[in-house]
């Protein structure tokens, strides 16, 4: 290869032709839109269950503050353009979110508590060596 | 005309059922965004697009 042909030679970075396949193509595009509420509804709905009692009682916080807001909303949608949907959606909300945070409130309080537990010194002490005990029983083993 | 009033009868029970609960749906979806902030709730994108699918539907179908 002379210079000249070398200069002439155009260098172009690897371009992949559009797929139809593939997350990236149109269909997982689609799939993505169409499978993103129901992977939301599925993944909040089981996290607000499994979660500590003290975010369970910030979440809701946040629940009441937004359905009141949307309550406020709706009410407003009801007067002005006689449509019911949205103020009625948000008062189950606001009973359920107060009950939440009740039943968060009274389990945090419950788990901050000090526990204290009457036991006496010699109980303690036979329940040390029972732990010893069975330890060096399972070491010998 | 009978498709018509089949039409109606299927949107007054959605306007019944399925807005209410959908509503209130998307209110339990922004306070977990709100509690947890977009990025650490790991909803982002999910919840746009829910976010615009309720609204089109809602206002489509007129519920609000």
């Amino acid at each position: 290869m002379t210079n000249d042909e070398r200069l002439e030679k155009v260098y172009s970075p690897d371009i992949k032709p559009y797929s139809f396949e593939g997350k990236s193509g149109i269909f997982g595009t689609l799939l993505s839109i169409i499978m993103a509420p129901v992977r939301i509804i599925s993944r909040v709905t089981h996290n607000v269950f499994i979660l500590p009692a003290n975010l369970q009682e910030g979440f809701a916080d946040k629940w009441l503050l937004v359905s009141c807001i949307l309550l406020a909303i709706g009410f407003l949608d009801f007067v002005i353009e006689k449509k019911w949907p949205l103020l009625v959606s948000q008062i189950p909300g606001i009973f359920l979110s107060l009950r939440l945070k009740r039943q968060a409130s009274k389990s945090t309080e419950i788990a901050t508590e000090k526990r204290e537990v009457d036991i006496d010194i010699d109980q303690v002490t036979e329940l040390c060596n029972s732990v010893y005990s069975e330890f060096e029983s399972i070491v010998e083993e | 005309m009978p498709h018509l009033a089949l039409t109606a009868s299927i949107q007054t029970i959605l306007m019944l059922l399925a807005a209410p609960a959908l509503l209130m749906l998307f209110g339990v979806i922004t306070a977990y965004v709100w509690q947890f902030r977009i990025r650490r709730s790991g909803l982002g994108f999910d919840y746009a697009v829910f976010t615009i699918i309720v609204l089109l539907a809602m206002v489509l179908g007129g519920a609000i």
